[in-house]
């Protein structure tokens, strides 16, 4: 399949420096950089690299990282897997995750934009009572940041 | 392959049976031991490790500290509410022991006498067993594990099995169930899940289980201590729901504290223990995914 | 005064330590025990009683109040937990987990009645009568919880509210700030361990943490007969710690264990009664 998307922001969790030629992180929250990739009519438009905060914090690390992606203007998030606080925090901002092996970003992208990638393994929550703190005052934090990449 | 040794809270064998598992699986293969149970690291000590070949400070926390601009009005004192500011001979001090470095106090500070810093949290330390190289960490007293500490030890090991020093990693991993637990399991392809026969030991694999299941990471059960609770069946109760493989019992054995206070994985001092001949069998069957690999 | 009895790792016999000397110190004094393990309080079990008078600790979080809100981000950069989202051009929410309840957003944010008052329960504390001159104050950690401070705290304060000559005080395992809150200002800092190399770890953590605090300690050696004792002597004197009893495995220990009654009430003519005798004495002295 496809993906007919004509306008996309891909924001892929980079093992190293970032790039294209860097591989995809098997962690989302605490990976060093992110690979900006915009894709216009199928097309690699533009590339870029930004630092993850959540690298370096002490605790939250997920939801700095998820910030950022959002703030960022990403709809696609690509890491080889997104922890529960990320995962909630993009399916708050409507960012689609996907799974992907250590590979090539460039690949990735590749494969994202021709087969497709499956779901990035999230969403199940912890059970046993943990709670991840769905509700409270969420609601009001829907469909912002939406500003940058269009659709 | 990434193989997370888990358990939960403490006190239930963790680093008694990984200890072994490490013994028996570095015959065949070249194993990275992780050790990210910071807040209780022990598999230097029962691999008898004394000097590291590296020790790194490490920075993960922060802490107030109040200057000489202070003047002793006490509003700080009134909002921490870890209580960690104390009134002496006139004088305000921050108890470095305590503070968690909100910086609560620094905002209503009306004459900016209140700094927040980086402070060292602990120490990462590369060392090398018999078995193979051990990435460990060890915190400063009243300082928490963190996430940033876990992924720091793992990315040493994952550059291991870069360079081709190791094969597989197999991590010990961290207590508890906040971020440092999260950093432990993300990322890897198998989770060993600990558990003994009691009702807390079961809410604390609930937990593990769930996050290792968000992660898409495929668990397995052993029960530690069978035998000690006979009427209890949560634990076999809890797998079968789920669908989770119980791939060893291990008796309570009164050789396992011995081989502790020996210094030597249980499966050296004790091979034909009952427990340990139990913990061979789980090798066994690791030894089938690491070649399946 | 104040006492404590701390050790590094759990399973070393802490609660066994501090039920018997709670129970021979409140024959001739009037004695609070408290339960600060809240991860795992089994004061209670030992002495055979239950969890009474339970009272919530609830801990601070905000909730934002969006129409005065304006969205400045402030409390987002400041929180140092990184609880807080905002997204571009949106208003800040809670990631309620990560929450420290530090008041830190409150006390930053610009627009008064933004960020108001709301509170999720982490833990509980009990207040048992054990005799006329024994009560027991225990935490406990809610379900799922990670954050102890805030319910040893309660402990402490519930605790230091009762009247009593003697405040003992059981903690929890480690050398956090949990343990450090249930330690600071004891007279007395009593630390149980084993002589096994494990547990030579853990005392000198705890003893490296007592230095800090400035504290002396008094280690029991619990189990003393299944290892190394001289290993254990030199760390003590290391750190300026004083070994004042050794109690090898004792089958009366364990025996009352499971019968729920301290060793000192169940065989007062034991070995095991007269070293726990010793050790208040010691105490008395003290007080």
């Amino acid at each position: 399949m496809t993906h007919a998307v004509i306008d996309m922001k891909i924001c892929v969790a980079s093992s190293g420096s970032g790039g294209l030629e860097d591989t995809v992180s098997p962690q989302f929250g605490r990976c060093p950089t992110f690979t900006v990739v915009e894709v216009e009519g199928g097309e690699i438009r533009n590339v870029y690299v930004i630092p993850n905060p959540g690298a370096s914090a002490a605790s939250g690390a997920g939801i700095q990282a998820a910030q950022t992606v959002v703030n960022e203007g990403c709809n696609v998030a690509i890491a080889g897997a997104i922890g529960p606080n990320s995962a909630q925090v993009l399916a708050m901002a409507g960012v689609d995750m996907r799974g992907s092996s250590p590979i090539r970003i460039a690949d990735a992208i590749q494969q994202y934009l021709t087969t497709g990638l499956p779901p990035a393994q999230s969403g199940g929550g912890m059970g046993g009572g943990r709670g991840m703190g769905r509700g409270g005052g969420m609601g009001r934090g829907r469909g912002m940041g939406r500003g940058r990449g269009g659709w | 392959m990434e193989l997370l040794i888990a358990s939960g809270k403490g006190g239930v064998g963790k680093s008694t049976i990984t200890a072994s598992l490490i013994s028996l699986l570095s015959k065949d293969f070249k194993i990275a031991a992780v050790d990210a149970d910071a807040e209780a690291p022990n598999l230097h000590i029962l691999f008898g490790v004394h000097d590291w070949d590296r020790v790194e400070e490490f920075s993960a926390a922060k802490t107030a500290y109040i200057t000489d601009a202070c003047t002793n009005c006490g509003l700080c004192k009134d909002v921490c509410v870890y209580e960690a500011i104390y009134e002496k001979d006139g004088m305000h001090h921050i108890k470095s022991y305590i503070c968690e470095g909100c910086g609560a106090c620094s905002i209503v500070c009306p004459v900016d006498a209140i700094r927040i810093t980086d402070t060292i949290s602990g120490w990462l330390k590369v060392g090398t067993t018999k078995y193979g190289p051990l990435v460990s960490a060890e915190l400063d007293v009243g300082k928490p594990n963190s996430g940033k500490l876990v992924t720091e030890e793992k990315k040493i090991a994952r550059d291991w099995v870069k360079e081709g020093k190791a094969e597989h990693i197999i991590i010990d991993a961290a207590a508890g169930i906040g971020c440092q637990v999260i950093a432990s399991i993300s990322g890897v392809n198998l989770a060993i899940l600990i558990a003994e026969p009691t009702p807390s030991s079961l809410s604390d694999l609930k937990r593990m289980y769930g996050l290792a299941k968000h992660f898409g990471v495929p668990s397995k059960l052993v029960i530690n201590k069978d035998g000690i609770n006979p009427d209890y069946r949560g634990l076999e109760e809890f797998a079968e729901e789920n669908n989770i493989e119980i791939i060893g019992r291990v008796p309570y054995d009164s050789s396992v504290p011995r081989a502790i206070t020996a210094l030597r994985p249980l499966v050296e001092y004790a091979p034909d223990s009952p427990a340990s001949r139990a913990i061979v069998e789980i090798a066994d069957k690791v030894k089938g995914w690491f070649d399946a690999r | 005064m104040k006492i404590t009895v701390t050790g590094g790792k759990g399973g070393t016999g802490k609660s066994t330590v501090a039920t018997n000397l709670a129970w021979i110190l409140s024959k001739r004094h009037k004695v609070v025990l408290v339960d600060a393990d809240v991860e795992c309080p089994d004061d209670y079990i030992l002495l055979n009683s239950k969890l009474d008078a339970q009272e919530d600790v609830n801990l601070f979080k905000p909730k934002f109040n969006y129409d005065i809100c304006t969205g400045c981000g402030l409390c987002v950069e400041n929180c140092s937990e990184n609880a807080l989202v905002q997204f571009k051009n949106g208003k800040p929410f809670l990631m309620p987990t990560l929450c420290s309840g530090c008041f830190t957003c409150k006390l930053i944010c610009p627009e008064d009645g933004a960020i108001l008052d709301d509170y999720r329960l982490v833990g509980y504390t009990y207040r048992t009568r054990i005799s006329d001159t024994l009560e027991l104050v225990t935490g406990l950690l809610a379900e799922g919880e990670e954050r102890s401070y805030p319910t040893v705290l309660a402990a402490r304060r519930r605790a230091m509210e009762i009247p009593a000559d003697i405040h003992v005080f059981d903690t929890m395992p480690g050398t956090g700030n949990h343990v450090a809150a249930a330690i600071e200002d004891s007279k007395v800092v009593i630390t149980v361990s084993e002589p096994t190399p494990l547990g030579e770890h853990d005392l000198e953590m705890i003893l490296k943490l007592l230095n800090k605090l400035n504290l002396k300690a008094w280690i029991v050696v619990n189990r003393s007969d299944i290892g190394d004792m001289e290993r254990h002597r030199k760390i003590a004197e290391k750190y300026g710690g004083e070994i004042i009893a050794e109690i090898p495995m004792y089958e009366e220990i364990m025996k009352s264990y499971v019968a729920g009654v301290p060793v000192v009430e169940k065989y007062p003519e034991s070995e095991a009664a007269r070293i726990f005798e010793s050790i208040a004495k010691r105490i008395e002295e003290v007080l």
